[in-house]
């Protein structure tokens, strides 16, 4: 059984991934910005947490850091989608859907019959 | 596979530096200055704007604490760091550490050597192609060409065979002539080996005939030392026993055929041949029924077993019923069998030694966590977990062990060229024992086994204890709480100790006992060689004058006192038994050995002439006559006090003779029956020749008799009697001497023990010794409590190894020779030995203790 901070590492790393995907490489205060627009601020997270997550993906080589410059002139790491973590992305997010698939399912039938 | 390179990549992120925790604090800064600016951009004061940031990141150390952990391995960053700590400990406590690593260096060294010389002579299979289908078949411990050649015929089961004998040759040419140990062997053997030379090639089989141009193989050995090396050799001719004969192939180093100990023919010790020739069976030996002369060698198809083999050959033989005794033994076996035994026994006493080692670094362990008890207790009170303490006590063990380990092995290189050097060249392999990986690995995994034994103990104390309790009292108990667990070590480590100091002194014992047995003939100055007078080339008549014609000839060489023939010397076999019958009512059956001498040779061995007269040169024709040993006669005639002129059988006996001992010294003396070799020329012959002065010199002028008398006649087993009675004992002095150092060893190791415990416990009660002294309590008194503790404990010791002693030294029973393993004496002398040790050890802190200074001990309080 994975502890509850392990499911949220899986959960936030997908988010970390599809946001590399669509935004292109971005540096960590970037990501964590981007997932809090996304969620519509409904997910607020302390951005703290987001840098064992993507070490953990760069250990695992789904993505790959490099220090460049932001917008503003500052220096700072980027991350980008390396090629097996878009492979990563995508079966992840087919598990997702098909997860969320099933559970959907499954509460709206047991909601039926309640 | 993420998974894999996520672990490696952990693993890396162990060792990162201080670079990438500068980098994460440039990022973390980085994202915090971002937000700001955003936060700014958004209207924000700066303060607030900063506030916000920071407010927004969460706690920055949590952050990097969590990420640290995912950059590493958390258990192995904790491991890493408990080592540098036991390392830093380690070096800051120098006395502590070289107690330490060095009893368990020295056990670990111990233990590793020996492991080397077992695995080298035991364990690993012979160099030898499949050598696990490889077996002799002997009977008797020996074969004849006949029936050698009915099995390799006959034997299904057999896959190949050879036959062969030791022997040694003159080698001339090339440099000074000398005697080299050699082997005839049947063109088969190599092959059947599995072995190829390292230069040239070895037997065809043509060149395994009579009459065949004569060509050697030689040994790497041989090669080097005699020729340099030198490639060329190959196709030289070499003068071997004076006839030119060319050396076709050379030996890959370290091949060793045939070992010695499988030779059971021939006892006494073989060395290492460096020279083969071809069998090449002349025709009487081929034919010969009698000639018990060889040995023989097998493999056997695959998945067939000894005794199978043995009732096939049994059949072929035809010899039905219990009679024949054939003996089909794996060669392994026959090669190592003599020397298992003592070496496994050395196993166990080198494991003893080690265990003290360990027992010993789990006192000084204890002492030292005892010390740091306010230490871990702290520890523990602020949070660190029971098993966060032991993990960091069993660190600092594996630290320890892991650096004994390090010191050990090139100690253990040493002990193993000493054991080299010192071991009788009986023990098979053992030059080959080298420092290898096997022995390596052993090494490392000792240290590591004796971590678990030695480190469990203490870090299991040391967490038990109750942290309240320690910081309440550390260092101010007035009456320390004693632990029991150290004084039990100390015990524990004098039984052992004893047990290993009862077995050396039995072994000395037994060395000694043999060394001083009386021989019954003086083997000083006598120089001894074996010959050889097969049928048909000889018939009896010619054997018995070419018995006296070089008899003759050798008294007139200058320097040579008296000359000899006999077919048997004492010391080299124990062949020929002649069982008697009684001949009248005083008379009883005795089962003697028989022995065919010449007139003189009573006087040329120094054997004793109890009563009687020795053989003349008229004892011959149809004059039976017969001479008996001491002990024959006795058990001959029990009860008749002078036998001399009774019926032996047909012969008459005309003298009586000291005992003398016929194989290995240790071989209780049996019955003798002496006949003049005149009427029993077999032929087999031993030529004793006793010197005025160094007998070794006469070595060259009597072969050279020899050869005068028969060109061809080869000379084997050349040896001073002091040498054969020398190597007779060689075997038991090696597992004393041993035993002895490994004993020494203990004791010193046990003393360590005892002082540490003493002046620990001195140590920790110098206050209430002080206020002892303060209220009128005598040095002396104190003294003698101090001691008497010490000497409790080495007499709980004693006691115990005692008993272990009784239980564990049976086992050397096969080592022992004229001691029973229970001798009083040997007990009760180890006994004191230990508790004069003990005495030693524990006087020192006994002596501090006396002179305790009440009124600066109780200035600390």
């Amino acid at each position: 059984m994975k502890d509850k901070a392990e499911v949220w590492q899986g959960t936030l790393a997908l988010m970390v991934l599809k946001t590399l995907e669509s935004l292109g490489p971005q540096h960590g205060y970037g990501i964590a910005r981007r997932i809090e627009q996304t969620s519509e601020n409904l997910l607020s997270i302390n951005h703290g947490t987001l840098y064992p997550v993507l070490l953990k993906l760069e250990q695992e080589g789904s993505i790959a850091a490099e220090w460049g410059v932001s917008e503003n002139n500052r220096k700072a790491k980027f991350y980008r989608l390396t090629k097996s973590g878009r492979k990563l992305l995508a079966s992840e997010t087919r598990q997702w859907h098909q997860a969320t698939h099933i559970v959907g399912r499954f509460l709206t039938r047991t909601g039926e019959a309640s | 596979m993420r998974r894999l390179r996520r672990s490696l990549r952990r693993l890396a992120g162990v060792f990162a530096g201080a670079g990438r925790e500068r980098d994460l604090a440039e990022e973390i800064a980085a994202h915090i200055a971002m937000q700001t600016d955003d936060n700014l951009r958004a209207g924000m004061p700066p303060a607030q704007a900063r506030r916000e940031a920071l407010l927004k990141f969460g706690s920055v150390d949590s952050a990097k604490e969590s990420y640290r952990d995912q950059r590493g391995l958390p258990w192995l960053e904790v491991l890493r760091q408990d080592a540098r700590y036991a390392l830093r400990s380690m070096r800051r406590n120098p006395g502590f550490t070289a107690m330490g690593a060095g009893s368990l260096a020295l056990g670990i060294a111990g233990a590793t050597a020996i492991f080397s010389v077992v695995n080298s002579t035991l364990l690993r299979p012979l160099p030898y192609a499949d050598p696990g289908r490889l077996v002799t078949v002997s009977e008797g411990g020996a074969i004849t060409a006949p029936l050698y050649e009915r099995f390799s015929r006959e034997a299904r089961s057999i896959e190949q065979a050879a036959i062969y004998v030791d022997t040694s040759l003159n080698l001339a040419g090339h440099g000074e002539p000398e005697r080299v140990p050699a082997a005839r062997v049947s063109a088969s053997l190599f092959p059947l080996l599995g072995v190829q030379p390292r230069l040239g090639r070895t037997f065809t089989a043509a060149e395994d005939q009579p009459g065949a141009a004569p060509v050697v193989v030689i040994g790497d050995r041989l090669w080097k030392r005699r020729f340099g090396g030198d490639p060329h050799v190959l196709g030289r001719r070499i003068l071997v026993n004076g006839v030119p004969q060319t050396i076709i192939g050379i030996m890959p180093p370290g091949f060793q055929f045939p070992y010695g100990p499988e030779l059971t023919a021939w006892a006494g010790v073989v060395p290492p041949a460096q020279m083969w020739r071809p069998m090449a069976f002349a025709e009487d030996e081929r034919t010969c029924d009698g000639c018990w002369n060889f040995m023989m060698l097998a493999r056997l198809r695959p998945g067939i077993p000894p005794a199978q083999v043995r009732r096939e050959l049994q059949r072929i033989a035809r010899e039905p019923g219990a009679e024949s005794a054939w003996n089909v033994r794996f060669l392994k076996d026959a090669v190592s069998g003599q020397a298992r035994r003592p070496l496994a026994i050395l196993f166990g006493a080198v494991a003893v030694s080690l265990l003290i080692a360990c027992v010993n670094v789990a006192n000084l362990l204890i002492a030292r966590s005892l010390r740091r008890q306010s230490e871990i207790a702290l520890r523990v009170s602020v949070g660190a977990g029971r098993a966060r303490v032991v993990g960091q006590l069993l660190t600092e063990s594996l630290v320890l062990a892991l650096v004994s380990a390090l010191i050990a092995l090139p100690l253990a290189g040493m002990a193993i060229r000493v054991l080299i050097a010192t071991a009788p060249a009986s023990v098979p392999g053992v030059a080959q024992a080298t420092l290898d990986g096997s022995a390596l690995a052993f090494a490392l995994g000792l240290g590591l086994l004796t971590t678990l034994l030695f480190g469990a103990l203490p870090a299991w104390s040391a967490a038990r204890r109750d942290p309240v309790e320690a910081l309440r009292y550390a260092g101010r108990a007035l009456v320390g709480k004693r632990s029991a667990l150290r004084p039990a070590l100390i015990v524990a480590e004098f039984a052992l100790s004893l047990v290993l100091v009862v077995a050396a002194s039995l072994l000395a014992k037994s060395f000694v006992t043999v060394a001083r047995v009386s021989l019954g003939f003086h083997p000083e100055n006598v120089l001894t060689m074996r010959l050889w007078l097969p049928d048909p080339q000889y018939n009896d008549k010619q054997r018995a004058n070419f018995a006296d014609q070089l008899i003759s000839r050798c008294k007139a060489l200058p320097g040579v006192v008296s000359a000899a023939i006999i077919d048997t010397l004492p010391l080299t076999g124990e062949a020929g038994g002649w069982g008697i019958e009684p001949d009248d009512n005083d008379s009883r059956h005795v089962d003697f050995r028989a022995r065919a001498a010449t007139p003189d040779y009573f006087r040329t061995m120094g054997i004793r002439l109890v009563s009687g007269r020795a053989f003349t040169a008229d004892d011959r024709g149809p004059r039976r006559v017969t001479i008996l040993s001491q002990s024959g006669a006795r058990l001959r005639w029990p009860g008749i006090a002078d036998p001399l002129g009774r019926k032996v059988g047909p012969m008459t006996l005309v003298g009586i003779v000291d005992d003398t001992r016929a194989s290995g010294m240790d071989v209780n003396t049996r019955p003798y029956i002496y006949v003049p070799f005149a009427q029993y020329p077999g032929w087999e012959m031993d030529l004793a020749v006793r010197t005025a002065a160094d007998p070794a010199r006469l070595i060259g002028p009597v072969k050279s008799e020899v050869w005068r008398l028969d060109r061809n006649e080869p000379i084997t087993h050349v040896a001073l009697m002091r040498e054969l009675v020398a190597d007779s004992i060689a075997p038991r002095r090696f597992p004393a001497a041993l035993m002895a150092v490994f004993a020494a060893f203990a004791l010193l190791l046990a003393s360590i023990g005892i002082y540490g415990v003493v002046a620990y416990s001195v140590a920790q009660r110098t206050r209430e010794i002080g206020i002892r002294i303060a209220l009128g309590a005598s040095p002396g008194a104190i003294l003698r409590g101090v001691l008497g503790r010490a000497a409790l404990l080495a007499i709980a010791g004693a006691a115990l190894g005692l008993a272990a002693a009784l239980l564990l030294t049976p086992l050397l029973r096969s080592l022992l020779f004229g001691v029973g393993t229970e001798e009083p004496s040997v007990l009760l002398a180890s006994a004191v030995l230990l508790l004069a040790v003990a005495a030693g050890a524990g006087l020192f802190p006994a002596l501090r203790a006396a002179r305790v200074d009440p009124a600066v001990c109780l200035r600390y309080e």
